[in-house]
């Protein structure tokens, strides 16, 4: 199973934190009560850097449990390792598991927050499980594609533009998804473009310019 | 700063002034972090890893048991004065390596001290890390020659390794290996 | 991107969500040309030889569990930047036709091999060297392993090159595994624990049985050491007398790296994705079924 989000191949090291420790071993403690966190609340906000690194081992983890499932043991371990409450290891196997059964993208979303004046401060990001109980981090805004006015406009240019092109492109454009083969359109669009004569014009530059005249 | 405890001993307090002793401490605190910064960013070591002398850093190569100047083998022929160093514990001490590059190598001519003695020997057996097929040994083993180029010892109880019965070892050193491999018994 | 080229992506992306074409995450520093695309060229009509593949048989094959241990050199490596699925196609061609050739079989470190290898200084053209497999690296056609043996006291150890035409022939005469990955630590070890005898017999297991684990705790001769091997984490060592410094404590505590068992992303970076690791062995399968090569395990 691949992880469905960008990872880079070097993890963080991640400063230490009080109270929990630096170096390796402070990374991973503060890694599981954030990947804890995340499965308790299903939105978290903490610096980047960190939500970055919890981003991974949180989908991992969903990972390995919709793979395995609650009976086997190694899945256990890994979910007892990472949730340190150890409610949510019922959480995790009972409800998270069945709402990303036929996810086939990743399970968190990632956020950056905007970076308040005068902009000292760490980079903030925001962490969510997808499809849970809140209000959207981004709220979803009224497409202006869609209205009147922008229809018309957006139809008379196509017009406009589609009276300028040449006929072999109009004829791609119009194939479909189920129709397009990008062989044949390689090489029509190749020979096409073939430099034909002295004054190093291609064919389709040829005919641009015998329709102006 | 314990360090200038070190960089200042007491005979340099009588000379100098407490102001200059300061500007001095100054100075050399803010190049030995200077210093240390640059290092420890330029060669990326890990602290565990770095090597400190009077807050001074140098990096240090992998260990690679090579053979040079005043390196120890181990005469593995059955020569008297082999078995005497054996047993006085006293290996014999590589001299001078007949090689453009220090470093003797398998089937290099070397020249060793042992036991006060001056003793010309053939690098038989490396620890240094060989290529495939050729034998690395845990003792750098060599066998001893004498000027006139017949070995010293009669036979070698050891191990040679067989790459050391190609042509190229007995034309380079006109037919003197010849005389090591019939004395040889075992070869890996 | 000019206009067709835009119409054409969206068409694809149009038929990723549709699921003909699968999905695959591309990381931002891979090679200019697409392994998918090129497949797709290779396998059209214009070009030259196209390459025909049997699609249907490839769907069906069930690769069996234990197939990922007895045949690691041909996975590739996991770090994406040294990877080119060209270079490891071509390579497992190679790596098939030799395997033709001679019967490699399995092992692991911690196994005793018999290896005759052509020598043209040997009287009888043949050397053959018998040891103690101390270490194995699978890297495609430079797999290479160390076998160690201690012969008239001098221990000595020669890499072998697993697919080098020179290895005549590769026997195991006793099959097991040990408690670490390698077995350096065995050069500071008492010899007896790196002899073994050239005339020895060959072991055989019965059918079908679980490769057996040695468990055995070597002790350490005196020092001085090629390493600090009692610092490190070693399960085949017994743990040495001699006292350890404040520095020496802390390292040997940290080198159990007890925070790395489940580090997830850690493991996920060092392994190869488990859908590059099936098509590999399906090609491993198809290409071992066609020969029958026995085993001294299996059959």
């Amino acid at each position: 199973m691949s992880l469905k989000i960008p990872y880079s191949q070097t993890a963080r090291k991640l400063r230490g934190t009080f109270g929990v420790g630096s170096g390796p071993s402070g990374r991973i403690k503060r890694l599981r009560m954030c990947v804890t966190g995340l499965i308790r609340h299903e939105r978290i906000e903490s610096t980047f850097a960190r939500c970055d690194e919890t981003r991974g081992y949180a989908e991992r983890l969903i990972n390995i449990a919709s793979r395995h499932g609650d009976k086997d043991k190694y899945a256990m371990e890994v979910a007892d390792y990472w949730l340190l409450e150890k409610d949510l290891i019922h959480k995790l196997f009972k409800v998270i598991v069945p709402r990303y059964e036929n996810h086939r993208s990743s399970y968190t979303k990632l956020y950056m927050l905007p970076k308040e004046l005068p902009g000292y401060g760490k980079d903030m990001g925001v962490l969510e499980l997808k499809d849970n109980p809140w209000p959207q981090v981004v709220p979803k805004q009224r497409e202006t594609k869609y209205f009147l006015t922008n229809m018309l406009v957006d139809e008379l240019r196509k017009e406009h533009h589609r009276t300028k092109r040449s006929p072999f492109v109009n004829k791609i454009l119009e194939t479909s998804a189920d129709n397009i083969d990008i062989d044949s359109i390689q090489n029509q669009y190749i020979l096409d473009n073939l430099v034909d004569n002295d004054e190093g014009k291609t064919k389709n530059d040829q005919s641009h310019e015998n329709k102006n005249d | 700063m314990t360090g200038s405890d070190h960089i200042f001993p007491g005979k340099l307090i009588a000379y100098t002034s407490s102001l200059d002793l300061n500007l001095l401490q100054k100075t050399l605190n803010q190049t030995c972090n200077h210093f240390t910064t640059i290092c420890s960013k330029r060669l990326n070591i890990r602290e565990e890893e770095q090597c400190f002398l009077h807050n001074k850093l140098f990096s240090t190569s992998q260990c690679l048991m090579e053979l040079r100047l005043r390196s120890r083998v181990r005469v593995i022929d059955n020569s008297p004065i082999g078995k005497a160093a054996a047993t006085a514990g006293k290996p014999g001490k590589i001299m001078h390596v007949y090689n453009v590059a220090a470093v003797g190598r398998i089937g290099d001519k070397v020249m060793i001290n042992i036991m006060g003695q001056k003793k010309k020997g053939y690098i038989v057996g490396c620890r240094q890390k060989q290529k495939t097929n050729v034998p690395r040994f845990d003792t750098n083993n060599v066998v001893l020659v004498e000027d006139s180029g017949t070995p010293t010892g009669t036979r070698i109880r050891h191990p040679l390794p067989s790459c050391l019965r190609q042509k190229r070892y007995g034309e380079k050193h006109s037919g003197e290996f010849t005389k090591i491999l019939s004395i040889a018994t075992k070869f890996v | 991107m000019n206009i067709i080229q835009k119409h054409i992506c969206r068409c694809l992306i149009q038929k990723c969500n549709s699921g003909n074409v699968p999905l695959s995450f591309v990381p931002a520093r891979q090679a200019t040309v697409l392994n998918w695309l090129l497949d797709k060229h290779r396998k059209s009509q214009l070009s030259q030889q196209p390459e025909k593949e049997d699609d249907i048989e490839q769907e069906t094959i069930m690769v069996p569990r234990d197939y990922k241990y007895l045949y690691p050199e041909f996975l590739p490596p996991a770090n994406y930047r040294h990877r080119d699925r060209i270079r490891e196609k071509l390579e497992r061609q190679d790596m098939f036709c030799r395997r033709t050739m001679i019967e490699v079989p399995e092992f692991y470190v911690g196994s005793i091999l018999a290896v005759n290898v052509a020598d043209t200084y040997a009287p009888s053209k043949n050397t053959r060297f018998v040891g103690l497999c101390i270490s194995r690296e699978n890297d495609g056609l430079r797999t290479n392993f160390i076998l160690r043996n201690h012969i008239d006291g001098n221990g000595i150890e020669i890499k072998y090159d697993m697919y080098s035409p020179l290895l005549q022939s590769i026997e195991v005469l006793k099959l097991e595994k040990r408690l670490d990955d390698e077995l350096f630590y065995l050069r500071d070890c008492p010899p007896e624990y790196s002899t073994i005898q050239f005339d020895m017999e060959p072991i055989h297991l019965p059918t079908g049985s679980a490769v057996p684990l040695n468990t055995i705790k070597v002790p350490l001769g005196p020092r001085p050491w090629d390493k600090k091997w009692d610092i490190k984490n070693f399960k085949g060592l017994q743990p040495s007398n001699r006292v350890l410094g404040k520095r020496a404590a802390i390292r040997l505590e940290r080198s159990a790296k007890p925070w790395e068992e489940h580090d997830l992303m850690k493991q996920y970076r060092e392994n190869i994705n488990d859908e590059d690791v099936e098509t590999v062995l399906k090609e491993v399968v198809l290409k071992t079924k066609k020969k029958s090569t026995k085993s001294q395990r299996r059959q």
